[in-house]
């Protein structure tokens, strides 16, 4: 089966299953939303299938291929939730490093095209996580794991963000984690919800509101 | 240098190469623990490049090595004009 298959995995901190024999997949051309409450281990989710934390127990595929970790097979990228990009180094020669294949839809957006030269130290907050989130989502992996993409974002950033990943989703699988429960609900195909160290397929907000994620206003 | 004791003595001092054996493996630890403390700031940046901690260290030693190779050729080649210009204590009695 071609995609991203996520299964088995466990993963305890001090004795406490964060994540009890989780399993899911992503194809590309598919966006797959990731919600929780905090510790519920969305994070460590994307670290273990991206390699940078070790599970005790994890079964991950790639197209079919049996992977240890994400980042060996140069074929997943990973948006973690702190800026990771040198700050001396320049747009241009990010977007090097990281994009080809879709190199020029990134550089027709409008705002990377006004900064080429600029570093990374001298944008805000806000803008610097744009940047990194479009270099990511715009990189030559096939599949596309992003943790928070959307805090730090001011609205109008947020849509535009969420129209970048919409445009190429024809091209690459995407796993979204957000608080912003909304927009992960507008972006994806398909939600799960990882409560109790399980995760559970969502619907509509009903059933989030069936497991807890959000609050009941109608009691 | 090592390179160079090598081209101009040949394994006839063991002195310098065992030197070398025990600085080398100092100079690979010393570049664990930077890397270390590099990675853990810049780690997404190289993961997301396909770079893990292995293969980073393995490209230092490969490095080293080059450079060792490299170094050992061009001492080979200039030989003569090493063995013209270097004093003569170094090249005959002592290190």
């Amino acid at each position: 089966m071609q995609g991203l298959i996520i299964d088995s995995v466990t993963k305890q901190f001090n004795q406490q299953a964060i994540l009890n024999g989780v399993f899911f997949n992503c194809k590309i051309s598919e966006v797959v939303g990731l919600l929780g409450r905090n510790g519920s281990g969305k994070s460590t989710l994307l670290k273990i299938i991206f390699g940078t934390v070790n599970a005790d127990f994890k079964h991950l595929k790639l197209d079919d291929k049996l992977i240890s970790k994400g980042y060996l097979s140069r074929n997943i990228s990973y948006l973690p939730q702190d800026n990771f990009i040198p700050i001396n180094l320049s747009v241009l020669q990010a977007i090097e490093i990281f994009c080809n294949t879709h190199r020029n839809d990134l550089l027709n957006i409008q705002f990377v095209a006004d900064n080429l030269q600029t570093k990374f130290k001298d944008f805000s907050g806000g803008e610097r996580r744009l940047l990194e989130a479009l270099i990511i989502i715009y990189s030559d992996a096939e599949y596309v794991l992003l943790d928070e993409p959307f805090s730090q974002l001011a609205p109008l950033l947020v849509d535009e963000l969420k129209q970048h990943i919409n445009k190429i989703k024809s091209f690459k699988g995407f796993i979204i984690t957000d608080h912003y429960y909304q927009s992960i609900l507008d972006t994806s195909d398909r939600i799960i919800l990882l409560h109790n160290g399980c995760n559970y397929q969502i619907q509509n907000t009903d059933d989030l509101i069936l497991h807890g994620y959000l609050p009941d206003f109608r009691e | 240098m090592i390179g160079l004791f090598f081209v101009i003595d040949g394994f006839e001092k063991p002195a310098p190469y065992v030197m070398a054996i025990f600085m080398k493996p100092i100079g690979w630890a010393s570049s664990i623990v930077i890397e270390h403390f590099f990675l853990s700031k810049h780690r997404y940046f190289y993961n997301n490049m396909g770079l893990g901690f292995r293969k980073i260290l393995l490209n230092i030693i490969y490095y080293d090595i080059a450079i060792l190779i490299i170094t050992i050729i061009i001492c080979w080649l200039c030989r003569d004009l090493l063995l013209t210009v270097l004093p003569s204590n170094l090249i005959n009695k002592q290190y």
